[in-house]
């Protein structure tokens, strides 16, 4: 009987939520849960305030690095998830084959 | 005169082999995703580049390769938009793309008329041996057929949160007459479980509009697909109600008058006002008016007459004859009251028309929109594979 409400309110705290992360959510999440939507949001953000100072040679020249640097971040964020995951289940199974280790039959 | 710099001083053209010519649409094209790093950045990039490999090859006077490279561009986009047309970002992507090359194409054509806004370095990069007007026209064919691609993606997306959205769900509580109770809210979102709502379509329209607007998409193409997108809002809202005696009530009027006016609270915020938007609910808007004044004597049948100039006779005499008195303080319309309204507008010159028809679309039009952007500045992102074309 209680958990219908339960559910409907986390559902409608997630749609509260969705909207906050915007393109310029982005920027204030932790760099821990960036996923490279994010990043792409965060690009387009600072590519529309570098078009606003102009097209000058100096400018254009920053904004080649910043693709760079938004490429790069774009790679981690990707890899260092799935490094991550790698390395989180490498580490579940070495503590299940030291359970089974302790608990099993004495060599 | 010029800016002294380190690196060597760019023309701003891109070189590739012939024979990598099938490589360089396949990445830049066929595979490119329409959300990443550096077309999110720099808006417009596909467009540019591909114009500064025309810009080669023109250099070179070499005909067949100009030719070879724009067929295979044409021929590529529409690869992409025949495997992936249903999905709003890759159409709206490349709508925006579409008009950016023809915008360049036109930009550095040499025609004095597309120079007006170029600096003195963006005339020195027109081209030099070939008119390619011919293949302008044959590309703003294409913007035509993807702008109508991708009315009909919207379309669909739309379609199913109208009727639901703009006149089912009661956005102001107890209006129907039918009791509030105290867990109204409650109950109802209950009810509305799945039913879209017209947050959903508000939603649905930011949503559409954020898209556009970071695939660079020329200002005033978003306001003709915006006042696309209020069109098939308005008729098929409209087109519900002529059809449906429970839709024409008091009460359905006013909440009507909400949602248009929540609609145009959007267009203010968006700032588009200006974009004819607005005036494609105007039936509408009348049609809840009618549900709304006084319909008794013959003084409200000549308010009525003259308020109702965008609806046809027959429109109106429809929901007139529908309207439903919602309590016992109104009445029902009489015969007599319906006759009067005929023969004031018998002189009037409409259409028999009853419903609107929502698969209306307003031809389009792409404005010449010409860049600031210094091609000679323009360099190729790691993330777009195409370390084989070389900057000239």
């Amino acid at each position: 009987m209680e958990e219908p409400p339960v559910r409907e309110e986390e559902e409608e705290e997630e749609e509260r939520a969705r909207p906050e992360v915007g393109p310029e959510g982005a920027l204030s999440k932790s760099p821990a849960q960036l996923t490279t939507e994010d990043v792409y949001d965060i690009s387009y953000v600072m590519g529309r305030e570098l078009m606003a100072l102009g097209s000058s040679p100096q400018v254009t020249q920053l904004q080649f690095k910043i693709v760079r640097v938004l490429e790069m971040l774009e790679a981690l964020v990707t890899e260092g998830s799935l490094e991550a995951e790698e390395l989180r289940l490498e580490r579940d199974s070495l503590r299940k084959e030291l359970q089974a280790l302790r608990t099993g039959d004495p060599p | 005169v010029n800016i002294p710099r380190k690196e060597k001083d760019f023309q701003g053209m891109l070189e590739y082999k012939k024979e990598d010519e099938p490589k360089l649409v396949k990445n830049l094209i066929l595979e490119l995703k329409p959300r990443g790093v550096a077309v999110n950045l720099i808006p417009g990039l596909p467009a540019y580049i591909l114009f500064m490999c025309v810009r080669h090859a023109d250099y070179l006077n070499d005909d067949q390769k100009v030719r070879s490279l724009l067929t295979s561009t044409i021929n590529s986009i529409k690869k992409v938009l025949k495997k992936r047309g249903d999905d709003f970002e890759t159409v709206s992507f490349w709508l925006s793309n579409t008009c950016r090359f023809l915008h360049c194409l036109k930009q550095y054509s040499g025609e004095e008329g597309f120079m007006k806004h170029n600096t003195s370095r963006q005339n020195e990069h027109c081209l030099t041996n070939f008119d390619l007007a011919e293949y302008r026209q044959v590309l703003s064919d294409l913007a035509i057929q993807i702008y109508q691609q991708l009315v009909r993606v919207l379309e669909n997306i739309l379609q199913p949160m109208i009727v639901s959205g703009m006149l089912e769900h009661e956005t102001i509580q107890g209006m129907s007459g039918v009791k509030p109770t105290g867990l109204r809210k409650r109950t109802s979102s209950i009810a509305d479980e799945g039913a879209y709502t017209l947050d959903s379509i508000l939603q649905q329209l930011g949503s559409f509009h954020s898209v556009m607007c970071q695939h660079g998409m020329d200002p005033e193409l978003i306001k003709q697909v915006v006042k696309q997108m209020f069109y098939i809002v308005g008729a098929i809202t409209l087109n519900n109600l002529l059809l449906r005696k429970d839709m024409c009530s008091w009460s359905k009027g006013m909440q009507i008058r909400y949602n248009v006016s929540q609609l145009e609270e959007w267009l203010r915020d968006k700032n588009l006002v200006n974009s004819g938007a607005k005036e494609t609910l105007e039936p509408l808007i009348q049609a809840a008016q009618l549900l709304q004044v006084k319909k008794k004597t013959d003084e409200d049948a000549e308010a009525i007459c003259s308020m109702c100039n965008a609806l046809t006779t027959a429109q109106i005499v429809k929901v007139l004859f529908l309207y439903t008195p919602v309590n016992e303080f109104e009445e029902r319309v009489s015969v007599s009251f319906i006759r009067t309204i005929q023969v004031r507008l018998r002189d009037r010159k409409d259409s028999p028309q009853l419903l609107m028809d929502a698969k209306h679309t307003f031809p389009v039009t792409f404005p010449f929109n010409p860049s600031s952007l210094a091609l000679e500045t323009i360099q190729i992102p790691t993330s777009l594979g195409l370390g084989f074309i070389s900057r000239v």
